[in-house]
């Protein structure tokens, strides 16, 4: 067998073609994408050493500073540093826009990828994956996060739960692509199990669409979690949170317009930096793709 | 035309058969009593008692699906326990709010994207293109609630030129109408028309290389025909497919934009009901805002079919 | 007088000409067939004819039509001609029609335009130049679309769009090569009776020789971006003068010649980055000389009367 094996002529086991890296850093869309992400996700990162202030902590004689050398981001009705609890909001978001993309890419790489490789369960499956796209990923959300509690955990399944289908789509696409390719062919020939094709031949043939849809589901993720803290059914409190703290702002929108103010420039970096990441990604990874996802 | 009307509707059936198992379903993954959770701590067991037997708690699951999808035949969603009103009636009361905010957002959406769209595929490598697909990233990469917020003081605060919020029917004084729509759905519109504005640009680029746009220039049409005429004509054909999909994220943000403009709207009923654990209310109105989708995704597949002669004749 | 006459016309994209030196003229009612492999220049001249070149590609030279040099006019003007009194046809039928418009649409979108004529007349208009062009049940296939003809019923439709307006000149890029044998001779016949019935020039560009034959009057034979040779299609059909020219018509299969292996030209057609600095087919010509590799050979007239870009000429023909 192992003969016969090596007859057949296998392409790279990997999903990015050679170069794909160089390709990538050449890319000015992901350059620049990198820096803005990588530059907002270090400030957060760093947040326990960078922040002036603790950012829960209340102070009655603050309230309500505008920003000034002490309070660069000034402080809102509790006194409580701006850009202290923008800077621990960034980790939040980032861990739940991170477990959201890795969720989904593990649930719904695998809906995919069974889907696109078994016919049979191709119906039942997409029509599920239909019904869920039916509703709006956001009050799907919303309201599974309101169901089952809140808690971050809770935030991220809710969120995967709402933007799973798109990534189970965009796998299934790549998986239907790349099953038809000759060398799947040839590995069906030999006689290799059906897991054994799935799992070594096509998956990773068929990752780059995901890798890139992951980026998108990661920026989506970061938006849709600031909905929810926005509306109250995020991490609970006292967990400073970049919506959260728009929320906290929202009534002082007159008076004091800085609370909201810096979140929302930061989500939009983070979420900016992620779709440039996710276009250069694309072109690097498959120019076909161009216009086939998002 | 009509076997293919037909074949679309028949397509939607199962969808929204899952649709309205999931919708109902939302209640079976509350952690522990739903009733103690919408009663709060302080309910007495006899309370709780009476919110299960009207909820229908007592019954096993399946006879409670088998009263759902009964009384969705019927058209009844149920009661809200907070509002002490039909779901159906509550929700039906703040539907064209809602339409009016979803589908002003939708045309903003759809006219300034492909505009968009348009000069950055016919300027392609130039600076104009560079500065229109700019803004159409930086668009959907903005939160549209804060957007709102955003849009509210400068628009509103600052210059005072347009109403913080609220809602005028558009029967009763249509200028209002317009004037509390604006920022609302210009909020809502940013982030689907950055996708709209992509979307055209690439297809734009492919319909221009086709041998039918060098037609019409040899039949001595002028650029803007050929363009917004032979050009668009096809372009929009895939453009279109996505304004279904952006119905729908447009809805879903129709429901945050709402509290922040003070709409009477579906979605502050939702947000409302969320808060406070009003379950029938959540549930009517997931299913709502998913068949309104899938009937404006079937709209979409009819005006798809409208635009492309060939798939009106069965072909392709 | 001549309807088109181009005087030193060349086009480059970027640095790079893929087209110099191209002069001819077409009188009125004529028939001229510009003949070249693929890469030899001649869908460049019809484009530059017509103002359409894609894009990134410039023309310099001469081409006057009626009393006006085309590439002086503004691009306004040029509308106002092209479809009017300058037409054209394309290769691909089916990817040279809208898809989302219906063929009478399509035909009355110039009548319209260049005739001023209301929705009513121009769709009754579309039908009878459907009738022109032969295509059956005219009145049903007006409202149908492309998709719904047959290729041959595709370049008809084409053609009765080009006629719409009964133009001075039809250029013909390549009008039969995409359609089956059968259908080719159809539109070939077609073409013949309608220039004869309505009297314009056709410019008709071709790879294939059997076609020119057929119907044009004068040729111009093309090799990489200049002209080869040049005259009365008698004249160079019966006694090609140019090596090229022979090499050409000996590839053809004759029905009354003998049966064997075909003469073929060794080589390809270079790209128009590589092509030489001497005469460009002098590396796949079998009688060039040193001399040949100095600069491009200028026309001199032949002893059959046609003009060839050859310094052998004399000997070789």
């Amino acid at each position: 067998m192992a003969v016969a094996e090596a007859a057949v002529p296998m392409p790279a086991k990997r999903a990015k073609p050679p170069g794909a890296i160089s390709r990538l850093i050449a890319h000015p869309s992901f350059r620049w994408g990198l820096l803005l992400f990588g530059l907002v996700a270090v400030c957060g990162l760093l947040a326990d050493w960078l922040a002036p202030f603790d950012p829960l902590r209340n102070n009655f004689r603050t309230r309500f500073r505008p920003p000034d050398e002490t309070f660069w981001f000034g402080t809102d009705r509790f006194g409580r540093d701006i850009l202290s609890r923008t800077l621990h909001g960034i980790q939040v978001s980032l861990r739940i826009g991170l477990g959201v993309a890795l969720l989904t890419a593990l649930i719904g790489g695998l809906i995919g990828a069974v889907a696109g490789f078994w016919q049979r369960a191709d119906g039942p499956l997409m029509r599920v994956m239909d019904a869920l796209m039916a509703f709006p990923a956001v009050l799907l959300a919303i309201a599974l996060a309101a169901a089952l509690g809140p808690s971050e955990l809770n935030v991220i399944v809710a969120l995967s739960i709402a933007y799973v289908p798109r990534t189970a789509r965009v796998m299934r696409a790549g998986v239907l692509v790349v099953r038809e390719f000759p060398f799947v062919e040839g590995a069906r020939a030999i006689g290799a199990s059906p897991a054994r094709v799935l799992l070594r031949h096509v998956l990773p043939n068929a990752m780059a669409p995901l890798v890139v849809q992951q980026t998108y589901v990661f920026a989506l993720a970061v938006l849709a979690e600031a909905v929810l803290s926005f509306l109250g059914v995020g991490p609970p409190p006292p967990t400073p949170t970049l919506g959260g703290i728009i929320a906290d702002g929202r009534d002082f929108i007159q008076e004091a317009p800085w609370i909201s103010l810096t979140p929302g420039v930061v989500i939009a970096l983070v979420v900016l930096g992620l779709n440039l990441m996710g276009d250069g990604l694309r072109d690097a990874l498959d120019p076909r793709l161009r216009t086939a996802i998002r | 035309m009509l076997r293919y009307a037909a074949g679309r509707l028949l397509a939607a059936l199962p969808v929204l058969a899952i649709v309205s198992l999931l919708s109902f379903g939302i209640v079976w993954i509350v952690p522990g009593d739903v009733a103690v959770e919408m009663a709060g701590p302080t309910a007495t067991a006899e309370e709780l008692a009476r919110l299960r037997e009207r909820l229908g708690l007592t019954r096993p699951w399946y006879e409670q699906l088998a009263g759902w999808y009964g009384a969705l035949l019927r058209g009844d969603l149920g009661e809200s326990i907070l509002l002490r009103q039909g779901v159906a009636q509550a929700i039906v009361e703040r539907l064209p709010v809602t339409l009016s905010l979803t589908f002003t957002a939708l045309a903003i959406a759809f006219v300034c994207g492909t505009a968009l769209g348009v000069l950055a595929a016919v300027r392609a490598g130039q600076a104009a293109d560079r500065v229109a697909m700019g803004t159409a990233l930086v668009g959907f990469s903005l939160p549209d609630f804060w957007l709102g917020l955003v849009f509210v003081y400068v628009f509103a605060v600052l210059l005072g030129w347009l109403p913080t919020g609220g809602y005028v029917p558009f029967s009763q004084d249509p200028a209002g109408w317009a004037r509390s729509m604006l920022l609302p759905a210009a909020a809502l519109a940013l982030s689907q028309m950055g996708l709209f504005a992509r979307m055209t640009r690439a297809a734009m680029l492919e319909v221009l290389r086709q041998d039918y746009v060098r037609t019409a220039r040899a039949k001595g049409m002028p650029g803007w025909i050929v363009i917004g005429k032979h050009a668009l004509r096809n372009a929009l054909i895939p453009v279109v497919t996505v304004a279904g999909i952006a119905a729908g994220v447009l809805l879903g943000g129709a429901v945050v934009i709402e509290s922040v403009f003070s709409l009477p709207g579906v979605g502050r009923l939702i947000v409302g009901a969320i808060q406070r654990r009003d379950y029938p209310v959540i549930q009517g109105g997931l299913l709502l805002t998913a068949t309104i989708f899938v009937l404006v995704n079937l709209i979409v597949d009819l005006l798809y079919a409208a635009l492309d002669p060939r798939i009106r004749h069965g072909r392709r | 007088m001549s309807l088109l006459s181009v005087r030193d016309l060349a086009v480059s994209f970027g640095g790079t000409r893929v087209l110099e030196d191209m002069s001819f003229d077409i009188a009125e009612g004529e028939v001229l067939g510009v003949v070249g492999e693929s890469g030899s220049g001649k869908s460049m001249t019809a484009l530059a004819i017509m103002g359409l070149l894609p894009m990134g590609g410039s023309a310099a030279g001469r081409i006057r039509f009626e009393d006006r040099d085309l590439l002086a006019l503004p691009e306004r003007e040029m509308q106002r001609l092209r479809g009017e009194r300058l037409a054209m046809i394309f290769q691909e039928p089916m990817a040279s029609l809208n898809p989302v418009f219906t063929v009478g649409e399509q035909i009355a979108e110039v009548l319209r335009r260049h005739r001023g004529m209301d929705r009513r007349s121009a769709h009754r208009e579309a039908i009878s130049l459907l009738k022109l062009v032969e295509i059956a049940a005219a009145e049903r296939r007006v409202d149908e679309y492309p998709h719904q003809l047959s290729g041959g019923m595709r370049q008809r439709a084409m053609i009765a769009i080009a006629l719409a307006c009964r133009p001075k000149l039809l250029i013909a890029d390549e009008p039969t090569t995409a359609l089956d044998a059968t259908v080719q001779a159809g539109i070939l016949d077609l073409l013949r009776g309608l220039r004869r019935e309505l009297g314009m020039a056709v410019l008709l560009i071709t790879h294939d020789l059997g076609v020119v034959s057929d119907i044009c009057e004068r040729v111009v034979v093309m090799y990489a971006g200049r002209v080869a040779e040049t005259g009365a299609a008698d004249a160079i059909f019966a006694r090609p003068s140019h090596p090229y020219t022979q090499a050409l018509l000996a590839a053809i299969p004759r029905l009354d010649g003998p049966i064997g292996a075909l003469p073929a030209i060794g080589g390809v057609v270079p790209a128009p980055a590589d092509f030489p600095q001497g005469c460009r087919f002098a590396p796949r010509c079998p009688h060039a000389l040193p001399a040949c590799e100095v600069g491009p050979p200028a026309l001199r007239t032949t002893v059959s009367g046609t003009d060839a870009a050859c310094i052998r000429v004399q000997e070789v023909a």
